[in-house]
């Protein structure tokens, strides 16, 4: 049995499915027979079925080396190693927005189980929101780009997956990308529901607050696991080239960023539920314009998919439905969204949040237009510009700078309010701690006046943390004798969000070492020759040809003479498609990597690139905490007082 | 014996000779400039990326000319303009604040000029509020805030979160 | 501000970009507009792809300069449109190749196997003559006038129609 068949009829089947489960609860409503709303909660999960049935099959064709199957031949070849023959599922473009698919039809069937118990009322309109989302992919991908096309003419092999796209970072990049994204659809149908029905926001927004830090967690592992991918595989020793589709990617993780924390002044202080309403649109709203951009051929990027104005017209369509429909209903139900503003100190945690917000949604804003810009200007005036990294580091860094010093004072600041000269008292100590570092850094690396910035805040937040952790620990000793684990076990939410800006700042750390203390030459070297930089000198020791499973490689071997480590840059040529990457060769430390690349063959030898980056490791570092920290919010139980 | 130490002399004779030929290789001053002015020049072939970060034939040409324009006494400024002449603005990495993308660098100050003042406005609205109830008497004590945070926590604590 | 007030202030912002992308979508990224047109011909100097020393611009006749090589898969779709007009047009108009990265026997073997409608092709396996025109890939084609001023430089390959309409711009002739 033709396999692939069936799960193409599967994904036709969920289609049908999905229309039922978007309009049962409309016609339900329509012609007042409301049980019909049932027939959502009940088709949901047939469609998430149907769906990875479908997806399964696919994965299958690959594994099998099924080149009737024109997505397969394109993505695949025999030689491949399994892992990435199953990872070929998302190495193109029809691929990739199955992949979507699924994990959409994944997520609503987990918030169809959710919802039986939790919001038994509201869930068949949810699941109808969420329907319609289901609806619109599974349209795009059945007539404008399926991946159950097949061949009339089976090739004996597939054409070579995209040597790049082989490495395990990559692989799992998308994934993680698709899982944050679709996970901001939850709240977003949320909202439409909420928006339909009129059900009150402080009810449905505690419902969603998982789900965005879920979602939060996926996108940032997405975008950092692609920088870190970029850092190691493509061999020009940065991470992030500011390209429009890892700026798509960018934008809703801002946006999301303000969500995750106005979402808490709502639950803390019932404020804010309309902005949350906007920026929960807002996110999902850019997620779904990132996957625009990158499949329109609007912008070129080295990220897009081939370029195919049909298919981007019709998301954009899609999109200007979504929003239509979000508008319409806000602007129906805008009465009763009026609120009055609530009242809180002018220095307060509140404030600190409501600023915070309005500089990431501000920076969301510059690098949208950024990303726009050269469009604009194409559109208006013929006219062609270059908006790159040089801008986009110069506009953002700044915002960035002070998002850093609101992150440390802001945990510090209590609900309601402070007033300016008690906060003064409880800050002494950590504004001196800073100036001190601030000065000791200054010292020690000058030129860079963002060294002592750097330095102060960590030497701030070290201290705020310590008095923090002391102050309660003295009042748990004379209050119940509890030690450490009891002043843990009081407010472990706290702490764990502490975490979380303790791996932003370090994060931080690594993002201006690496970017501001950056060594780097370009030379000319044949076997024998040294290279000196940063107080390092590296000898190549000679230069061999190789020849893997399916590529050939010149690889210099080069020796790191302090550190007494071999390092073997390469140039690789793949025979199947004729590409040529370079894989860079790199000696990590915690203070500093040691990036090597092979670059052109030249008269007298070989072109070599060398960086040194000092405290890059720390991004990656720092991301982990920053994730572990948010892991380990999801697991939490709300603190007993 | 002896043919064990005359066989370690000439290896060490080897390892010193291969010590002394061991040319540091440096990058030179121009190679440097070089670079300096192939950082303001995007590649045209590439995606977001200078001509000093491309590997590209594009960009080794362009680096080549740059480099013997360099030789010939030529300025940086100069050789800018050589290539945004044949290319248009669209060679630079940064927008020029005197092309048609001098707009760009305007932009966040704009944004900023909307956003903080918005921000302080609500702020101060919330804060007055604020003031008014605490001054009615109407704000919440500090045990009494204590009290209800506790009886609302014990109502939170299981299903929703 | 109410909800009603923000929804009617988004609505146009949102309808503007909307209006934005999808024209958006009938345009191609990657096509530079050029600084050149409008100002005359670089002078280059050079050899063609028999060995003989040629020089651009030729004086008197309007030209036609077609950048092209053997790797280019998409020149090789443009090239019949060409081969047609050279026919038709040589007379009025010089046809002159620019043979770009190229390697001379590859590039010779291809124009006898697709045809030759170049009074003769520009050896620039460097790229130089390309650079000093703001080439960037191939195929590009500069349209320039008797008095040696360029008039009109196309990206991509050339459509018949197109290429016709371009010539007369350059002729002054309407047949």
């Amino acid at each position: 049995m033709q396999w692939i068949e069936f799960g193409h009829l599967c994904a036709w089947m969920a289609f049908v499915l999905a229309i039922i489960q978007s309009m049962a609860p409309v016609v339900g409503h329509l012609t007042h027979r409301h049980h019909l709303g049932e027939l959502s909660v009940r088709i949901t999960p047939l469609v998430g079925l149907l769906v990875v049935v479908g997806a399964a099959t696919l994965v299958n064709a690959f594994v099998t080396d099924d080149f009737s199957v024109a997505y397969v031949a394109q993505h695949s070849n025999i030689q491949l190693p399994l892992l990435y023959k199953v990872t070929g599922l998302w190495g193109g473009h029809e691929g990739s927005l199955y992949l979507w698919l699924t994990v959409l039809a994944g997520f609503t069937t987990v918030v169809g189980w959710q919802g039986r118990r939790r919001f038994p009322d509201h869930l068949s309109v949810v699941l109808a929101a969420q329907g319609w989302l289901l609806v619109g992919f599974l349209g795009l991908i059945l007539f404008l780009s399926s991946p159950f096309e097949r061949l009339l003419t089976v090739p004996l092999d597939g054409r070579e997956l995209n040597p790049l796209l082989q490495d395990p970072g990559m692989a799992f990049h998308p994934p993680m990308l698709y899982l944050g994204y679709v996970g901001f659809s939850v709240p977003f149908a949320f909202a439409m529901a909420a928006l339909a029905t009129g059900w009150r926001s402080d009810e449905w927004v505690p419902l969603v607050r998982r789900w965005v830090r879920l979602a939060w967690l996926f996108l940032t592992a997405g975008i950092v696991l692609g920088g870190w991918w970029a850092y190691y595989e493509l061999g020009w020793g940065g991470y992030w080239a500011w390209d429009p589709v890892e700026n798509a990617s960018f934008m809703p993780w801002l946006t999301g960023t303000a969500l995750l924390h106005s979402i808490m002044a709502q639950d803390q202080r019932r404020m804010l539920p309309l902005w949350n309403l906007f920026l929960i649109i807002t996110t999902f709203l850019l997620s779904l314009l990132g996957t625009f951009l990158v499949r329109s051929g609007i912008l070129s990027s080295v990220h897009a998919f081939a370029v195919d104005p049909g298919r981007g017209g019709y998301i954009l369509v899609f999109m200007a439905v979504v929003i239509g429909a979000a508008l319409a209903l806000a602007f129906w139900r805008s009465d009763s969204l009026h609120g009055e503003p609530r009242p809180m100190g002018a220095v307060s945690r509140e404030s600190g949040i409501l600023l915070g917000n309005a500089l990431f949604t501000a920076c969301c804003v510059m690098v949208f237009l950024g990303t726009l810009y050269p469009l604009f200007l194409d559109l208006s005036m013929d006219q062609k510009i270059t908006v790159a990294a040089p801008y986009f580091n110069g506009v953002v860094a700044p915002v960035m700078l002070v998002m850093l010093v609101l992150m440390v004072i802001t945990p510090l600041l209590p609900w309601r309010k402070i007033a300016p000269g008690r906060l003064m008292v409880k800050t002494r100590l950590l504004v001196i701690a800073g100036l001190v570092a601030a000065l000791v850094a200054m010292q020690v690396w000058p030129g860079h006046w963002q060294v002592g910035f750097v330095a102060a805040l960590m030497a701030a937040l070290l201290v705020s943390v310590g008095e923090d952790i002391y102050g309660r620990l003295k009042i748990s000793r004379s209050a119940n004798g509890g030690g450490l684990m009891a002043v843990w076990a009081a407010d472990s939410r706290h702490f764990i969000a502490t975490g979380a800006h303790i791996g932003a700042v370090v994060i931080a750390v690594g993002l201006i070492g690496s970017g501001l203390f950056r060594s780097e030459q370009s030379l000319v070297m044949a076997p024998g020759d040294r290279l000196e930089i940063a107080g390092e000198t590296a000898e190549l020791v000679s230069i061999e040809n190789i020849s893997v499973d399916n590529y050939r490689a010149v690889q210099g071997v080069f020796r790191l003479l302090d550190d007494d480590v071999e390092l073997r840059p390469e140039k690789r040529r793949y025979p199947v498609s004729g590409m040529v990457t370079t894989e860079a060769a790199i000696h990590s430390t915690i203070l500093r990597d040691f990036y090597l690349v092979l670059a052109q063959r030249e008269e007298q030898g070989w072109g070599v690139l060398v960086y040194v980056n000092p405290l890059v490791q720390l991004i990656w570092w720092g991301t982990g905490i920053l994730l572990l920290s948010m892991l380990c919010l999801l697991f939490s139980r709300r603190a007993v007082r | 014996m002896k043919n064990i130490t005359n066989k370690f002399l000439i290896l060490l004779v080897f390892c010193l000779a291969g010590v002394a030929n061991a040319e540091v290789v440096r990058e030179t001053a121009r190679q440097r400039e070089v670079l300096d002015i192939a950082e303001q020049l995007r590649c045209a072939v590439c995606q977001s990326q200078s001509v000093a970060e491309s590997d590209s034939d594009l960009a080794n040409e362009m680096k080549a000319i740059i480099n013997e324009r360099l030789e010939k006494g030529a300025a940086a400024d100069e050789i800018i303009d050589y290539f945004v002449e044949r290319y248009g603005d669209y060679i630079l990495m940064k927008p020029s604040p005197d092309g048609p993308g001098w707009l760009l660098w305007w932009l966040p100050l704009l944004i900023l000029a909307v956003v903080l003042p918005f921000v302080g406005w609500q702020i101060r609205a919330r804060s007055k509020r604020f003031a008014q109830a605490d001054a009615a008497g109407l704000a919440v004590s500090r045990d009494q805030q204590e009290r209800l945070r506790q009886l609302r926590d014990q109502q939170n604590e299981d299903p929703r979160k | 501000m109410t909800g009603r007030r923000w929804a009617l202030l988004l609505f146009p912002v949102l309808l503007g970009l909307g209006v934005v992308l999808f024209l958006g979508l009938s345009r191609n990224p990657s096509e530079i507009p050029s600084p050149l047109v409008g100002k005359p011909f670089p002078k280059l100097a050079g050899v063609d792809l028999n060995g003989e020393p040629r020089q651009l611009p030729t004086p008197g006749k309007p030209m036609l300069v077609n950048v092209w090589a053997s790797w280019c898969t998409a020149c090789s779709v443009e090239h019949p449109v060409i081969v047609a007009a050279a026919k038709k047009y040589s007379q009025q108009v010089e046809f002159i190749g620019l043979n770009y990265r190229d390697k001379q026997p590859d590039a010779t073997r291809w124009l006898s196997r697709f045809g030759n409608p170049y009074a003769w092709s520009l050896n620039d396996a460097q790229g130089r003559a390309g650079i000093e025109l703001g080439v960037y890939g191939a195929p590009e084609t500069y349209f320039v006038d008797a008095e040696g001023v360029i008039q009109d430089k196309k990206i991509g390959p050339l459509e018949a129609t197109e290429l016709v309409n371009k010539l007369h711009k350059i002729t002054g002739i309407t047949d």
